[in-house]
């Protein structure tokens, strides 16, 4: 075996996670190798997943406004300039953030490779290139950050034609008239509202009697009730018994129930299986876990001390900001520097339309945690100036605080905009504040912060409220303690 | 000197025949002749009340000249209902397979039949050609997870400019009456087909897609626009001449075709695409009419 050349540091997979592990890598002077299979560098994450979907997603808003608006301003949307107008955008938006992933990790610390990787062992990474040629590189270090694909059921025959994954999904050249997607979990949930807005009758079903199962109950009516109100249909609580492509025009598919649902197009969106395949890991002694996934400590090292593995391939939670966090700490822990505390809390954030977004504890989890000693304050988004300025009135913000202390617990929120909002609620609990911190300081007005304000209002009231009234009988506490939760 | 200047230079019959096609490409509308057996097919299936749907579905599919008139007529004013048709499927599931059907006779009453006597089998051979392409389209999308349906269609109708210029090279000479070995007429449609092919494409309001694909497909790296879909185009008709005629090639060859790194693919996706050879010849039989 001829070593090609020696590295501190070789990068496989050039995702979010990837990328940052290099960048972080060369900036503490490693000499650094980034391999990639595909011709372009950021993975799926760009190509096929986080990307493309929310430019699909700001697609279909900046439509509907623009529909929601064309008697105002006095014009009409040409019915054939949505879709051709949509994938442009897509792919220009694509191609510059191609680019702008290249650049960053084209620094003259990074090697980069285009081809397959696999361990042959603990510091040797095999190189195979298009043409089939084979090298080997040597290192003190690796990452493995190579993301995941779709996972297939067996039963059914996902085509890439009639029937597609979220890998296929964003290759259709047209707008189905409708589609039927299968799941609720985050990814069937972001492309049925998206697609449902714009125009497609879609209808979702899964086991779970909601969508988005381990989101706050009171977020998701919320969500289930714009989807719905935009066209679209859930059906909860089933699973199919068939699903066909009729050889037509239609995919078939029949429910347990005794559904039978048509449509144009159908969506595969059963989960996701680790990019694990031919990377040798097995013959290292690395044990694979469910779906593919790589186990790995605290630190993300496997259970070969020099290996790292970060991102999706590693399986809970598949967030690409918590890959790229992850990517960094590998790198500190491999150079035995301090990353920093250690990152409990995690934001969700899901682009559907509208978005949901969630930190901390949800109400079922503080209430096994803190029993009744809780109190929840909620602000609707008609109660929000901005909210009734832009148009975005249905939304809704649940605080959860411990009812002694008034520390924060959980914020959750379903309105546009839920994924940057719910950043001021994260900052609050990780600096331990407690509610009045959003009544004693100035934000901006109007703002959709202004949520935060109503919903602490709503708490410090119902708080107040419950002081005062202590001294009462047993029944009233128990009816305040009903008000109070 | 360009393919079909080189035959413009001397009164040769070929060279009059070039002189003659290069005059009918600036003056006419082009049309592509429907097979006299596919015109069979559409009255056979329309009249026949125990007709599948899928079978009208197929034959649409299968042909270039239906396929190509669908597409056309799709995207009329008299149809055309807002989004532009871009795919064989999208038609069937806008139109309705009631108004393609009516579509496929009004194509085949309407339109002039294939009349090249002495050309039947290599017209045969190029459709059989542009069907295996189609076909082999798809299965290159499937696994770099493009569209299929529009990679079928770029299949399909790549080489659209070959049997036009058979059927104008059969009419010249009939008019003429020239006599032409089929070594000169297979130069002379060599020469021809691909700015009949772009004609066509920009006459028939074909997508964009397909107006790039025809023309670039063998200049993939060239193409001013959709790049990967005109290297998909020629991997696909290069696959399909393999499994037309696998004599000709070498399989451990034919995967040290450049296209196949174009489109990223590795010696063992291009080992799992030459597999898929037996599905492409049955979906082929399945389809040819």
């Amino acid at each position: 075996m001829n070593i090609a050349e020696e590295f501190d540091l070789i990068v496989i997979g050039s995702g979010p996670g990837g990328q940052k592990a290099a960048i972080q890598g060369a900036n503490a002077g490693l000499k650094v190798a980034l391999v990639e299979r595909e011709r372009q560098v950021g993975g799926t994450c760009v190509h096929y997943g986080t990307i493309p979907s929310k430019t699909l997603r700001e697609i279909a808003l900046t439509i509907a406004t623009l529909r929601r608006n064309a008697d105002v301003f006095a014009f009409t949307l040409k019915d054939d300039m949505e879709v051709s107008t949509l994938m442009r955008r897509l792919d220009m938006d694509l191609n510059s953030y191609t680019d702008f992933v290249a650049e960053y990790v084209n620094s003259p610390e990074i090697s980069y490779f285009h081809g397959r990787a696999a361990l042959e062992d603990a510091h040797t990474v095999s190189l195979t290139t298009l043409k089939g040629s084979k090298s080997y590189l040597k290192t003190k270090y690796v990452v493995i950050a190579t993301g995941s694909k779709p996972r297939t059921p067996p039963d059914i025959e996902v085509d890439h034609e009639n029937i597609l994954d979220s890998d296929s999904i964003l290759s259709m050249v047209y707008l189905p008239r409708s589609l039927t997607v299968v799941g609720g979990g985050v990814i069937a949930s972001e492309y049925a509202s998206i697609f449902s807005l714009l125009g497609v009758k879609v209808t979702m079903f899964d086991r779970t009697p909601r969508p988005l199962m381990f989101m706050e109950p009171e977020c998701t009516t919320k969500f289930l009730k714009d989807f719905t109100e935009n066209g679209g249909e859930y059906i909860g609580e089933t699973q199919y018994e068939s699903i066909r492509w009729d050889s037509v025009s239609q995919v078939i598919t029949r429910l347990d129930n005794g559904t039978e649902i048509s449509s144009d197009k159908m969506l595969v969106a059963q989960g996701r299986i680790a990019n694990t395949a031919r990377l040798g890991l097995e013959d290292l002694g690395i044990k694979l876990g469910r779906n593919g996934t790589i186990p790995v400590d605290n630190n993300y090292q496997t259970s070969v001390e020099n290996i790292y593995a970060v991102g999706d391939v590693i399986g809970h939670p598949s967030l690409a900001s918590v890959s790229m966090e992850q990517g960094r700490r590998a790198i500190c822990h491999a150079l035995g520097v301090n990353p920093g505390s250690k990152f409990e809390l995690v934001p969700i954030g899901i682009y559907s339309v509208p978005e949901l977004s969630s930190v901390g504890l949800s109400e079922e989890a503080a209430r096994e945690e803190y029993g009744d000693d809780i109190i929840i304050g909620r602000a609707s988004f008609d109660e929000v100036a901005r909210g009734q300025i832009a148009g975005i009135e249905d939304g809704l913000l649940k605080m959860i605080v411990h009812s002694k202390t008034l520390k924060i617990l959980g914020v959750h929120i379903v309105a546009e905009g839920a994924t940057d909002l719910i950043h001021a609620g994260e900052m609050a609990i990780i600096n331990n504040n407690d509610v009045r911190v959003f009544l004693e300081n100035v934000m901006n007005f109007p703002n959709f912060g202004e949520a935060y304000r109503i919903a602490a209002l709503n708490i410090v009231t119902k708080r107040a409220n419950a002081l005062d009234r202590q001294p009462e009988s047993r029944v009233k506490n128990l009816i305040e303690q009903a008000e109070l939760n | 000197m360009s393919q079909e200047s080189q035959f413009t230079a001397s009164t040769s019959p070929k060279h009059q025949i070039a002189a003659e096609l290069e005059e009918g490409l600036n003056s006419s509308s082009l049309e592509l002749p429907v097979m006299p057996r596919v015109a069979s097919k559409v009255f056979t299936l329309t009249n026949d009340p125990n007709t599948e749907v899928s079978d009208l579905s197929k034959l649409i599919h299968s042909d270039q000249s239906i396929a190509s008139h669908v597409l056309r007529i799709a995207n009329s004013a008299v149809y055309g209902g807002g989004d532009q048709i871009v795919s064989l499927q999208q038609a069937v599931a806008r139109l309705g397979m009631n108004l393609l059907g009516e579509i496929a006779i009004a194509v085949s009453v309407q339109n002039d039949l294939f009349k090249a006597p002495g050309f039947e089998a290599q017209i045969t051979q190029l459709l059989r050609h542009a069907l295996a392409s189609a076909a082999y389209g798809k299965e290159i999308s499937r696994k770099r997870r493009r569209n299929v349906e529009g990679q079928f269609l770029c299949g399909l109708l790549h080489s659209v400019g070959k049997p036009i210029a058979v059927q104008l090279i059969a009419r010249i000479t009939k008019e003429n009456e020239i006599s032409l070995d089929k070594k000169s007429v297979a130069q002379l449609v060599g020469a021809f087909h691909r700015k009949i092919a772009k004609k066509v494409a920009a006459d028939w309001k074909l997508p964009d897609q397909l107006q790039a694909t025809t023309m670039y497909y063998k200049r993939y790296e060239s193409a001013p626009s959709f790049k990967d879909e005109s290297a998909a185009t020629y991997l696909s008709q290069l696959l399909a001449s393999w499994v037309i005629n696998p004599a000709n090639f070498k399989a451990n060859e034919l995967i040290k075709d450049p296209v196949f790194g174009f489109l990223n693919f590795y010696p063992d996706d291009a080992e799992e695409l030459l597999d898929k050879k037996d599905d492409v010849k049955a979906m082929v039989s399945a389809m040819e009419i």
